[in-house]
């Protein structure tokens, strides 16, 4: 089965080709944030590569579906649903901290993935890890730092780039800051998960397929506070 | 020939199917002017994310109601420029990927240049070259036309865009959004001579721009006292009045200046488009304005006036002939950025 995954929630978005478990081709955008722009010259340059038929020989779409960056996500599911659905082929969604999650070290077995989500928030999820496997036990969620810290048994493993938003409040002993080539989201852990996600039965509907962004518009956000206050 | 054009630039998500530039085969439009409602104007975010929401189904109904398959389409023609960039990027995203699933060229659309252009869609006579308005809730420019493809920028707001102006008049007198139809419907009982709003004045006497935040803040006044928190209880009848006052003193400056634009240029034919120019006043003003002084003018149909694929389209295959094809790189130019260039 030939899986294509395209990651794109973060600062540094990445396409790969898989055929089944095999990694074929996994390339990263060199420029930060510009995925609206290089994104699909990417997912050809990767097609190309693995010499696959575009129209034929794609088999599987799995897409980083959040929580992370608004305007990225909605390149990158924009063009995994336009594909999925003009090709007729199941289309699987992969929370980003999941595919962060996997790049922290197996001796770990507690693990945080927190993302700075402005506003004195960040967008988190906590993992245990079962053999080979992590099980997510919270989250996604959106949640102020503080909250984070405290609603986690210690010690714990944490990764992505709260820890440079908010490092005070990730301090050892209980908390192992990891480095940051570990905060990187890559798109082939995207297509382990998804072919995983795929093989236990599950794929996503992609004409109805949204990110999942954990968080209202700023101007809804704020309209909703003021209704709150007068009834 | 037939190629798909998007258009995802502000709060419309559009899509369709024109043959050979002029023959409309479907246009579908889904607009969002609900979700927007309780801001009394577009908030990007809320668009973006409705854009995605609606972009497949949209470009479903588009080659379906034209009873074209993917591989019959010719091109992809998308809005680049200018507009909100998050709005801009899901059309852009979705029109790469068809783009490049069915191997046909790609062409980026400027889209004041579409809402010119709409004038021409199944159109027999020629529209160029003309001097044209394109006014909406995001623009009001003024371009000598030369063809589709050639358009020297007259003059533009400095401030706000005409349609912004009814938004906020029709919000400050409770008439709903979007505020274009809302003023236009209030103005029919109302008294255009009741009150005597500014028109808008500049520096440069000669000058083809225009500003609407004199007339935007006279409207606040009127509302809401000389400091504007002191809101009056209006009756239908004043409302009614204001919005008619208003109305007129924005279609003033509006003939005003596309007639000198005529005049300047020498051009015998004027065309209008975008959302504003809808508006009913304006189209009874400019067809006198436009009789008493032999000028020919050129109305889009009312479906095209608004945000649609089949001006995006139709421009698109043009710029096809021309050879003005982009690459997968295309890139989305928002709307501060589209006019600094353009000056």
């Amino acid at each position: 089965m030939n899986v294509l995954a395209i990651e794109s929630s973060g600062p540094i978005g990445s396409v790969a080709a898989c055929r089944d478990d095999e990694l074929l081709v996994e390339h990263a955008l060199q420029v930060g944030m510009e995925h609206g722009r290089m994104l699909l010259p990417l997912v050809d340059q990767v097609i190309r590569e693995a010499a696959w038929d575009k129209r034929r020989e794609i088999d599987l779409i799995c897409v980083s579906q959040g929580p992370g960056s608004f305007t990225g996500l909605r390149v990158g599911v924009g063009c995994a649903k336009t594909l999925a659905t003009l090709l007729n082929k199941p289309l699987v969604g992969i929370c980003s901290l999941d595919a962060m999650a996997e790049n922290a070290p197996a001796e770990y077995v507690s693990i945080l993935t927190a993302l700075d989500a402005k506003r004195d928030q960040l967008y988190a999820a906590a993992y245990e890890r079962h053999g080979e496997a992590l099980e997510r036990k919270a989250g996604p969620v959106i949640m102020c730092a503080r909250e984070a810290r405290d609603a986690l048994a210690w010690p714990v493993y944490v990764l992505g780039d709260a820890l440079r938003q908010y490092p005070g409040e990730f301090q050892p002993p209980g908390f192992v800051a990891a480095p940051e080539e570990q905060w990187r989201i890559r798109a082939s852990v995207i297509a382990r998960l998804g072919l995983e996600a795929f093989r236990a039965g599950r794929t996503d509907e992609p004409v109805s397929f949204q990110p999942v962004y954990l968080r209202l518009a700023e101007a809804e956000e704020k309209r909703l506070a003021r209704e709150r206050k007068q009834p | 020939m037939r190629i798909l054009g998007i258009e995802t630039s502000c709060d419309e998500t559009a899509a369709a199917v024109v043959e050979d530039g002029r023959r409309v085969l479907s246009s579908v439009v889904a607009t969002q002017d609900r979700l927007h409602l309780p801001y009394g104007g577009v908030v990007p975010e809320i668009a973006s994310r409705a854009h995605l929401a609606a972009i497949l189904p949209v470009l479903h109904r588009a080659l379906e109601e034209s009873k074209t398959s993917l591989d019959e389409i010719d091109a992809v023609a998308v809005v680049n420029a200018p507009g909100l960039v998050g709005a801009l990027l899901v059309g852009l995203t979705s029109a790469k990927t068809v783009s490049w699933l069915i191997d046909r060229p790609l062409v980026g659309v400027n889209h004041l240049h579409a809402h010119i252009y709409a004038c021409a869609l199944e159109r027999a006579e020629p529209l160029f070259p003309c001097v044209s308005l394109v006014a909406s809730g995001g623009h009001t420019s003024l371009f000598h036309s030369r063809s589709p493809l050639e358009h020297e920028l007259l003059g533009c707001t400095l401030d706000d865009a005409a349609g912004e102006a009814f938004d906020k008049a029709a919000s400050l007198l409770d008439l709903g959004y979007p505020g274009g139809p809302a003023i236009d419907r209030a103005a029919r009982a109302g008294d255009r001579r009741a009150i005597a709003f500014p028109r808008m004045k500049l520096k440069a006497a000669d000058s083809l721009d225009f500003s609407f935040s004199g007339i935007k803040t006279a409207v606040l006044y009127h509302c809401r006292g000389p400091n504007g928190r002191q809101p009056r209880l209006l009756s239908d009848q004043e409302k009614a009045n204001v919005s008619a006052s208003f109305q007129e003193a924005v279609v003033d400056t509006l003939v005003d200046r596309l007639t000198s634009a005529a005049e300047r240029t020498q051009e015998g034919r004027i065309a209008i488009g975008g959302g504003v120019t809808a508006n009913s006043r304006l189209r009874e003003r400019l067809t006198d304005a436009a009789k008493r002084r032999g000028l020919e003018l050129v109305m889009p149909p009312m479906r095209f006036c608004v945000d649609n694929g089949a001006m995006v389209a139709g421009l698109a295959w043009h710029l096809l002939q021309a050879g003005r094809v982009a690459d997968l790189t295309l890139d989305v130019l928002p709307t501060s950025r589209a006019a600094a260039l353009a000056r």
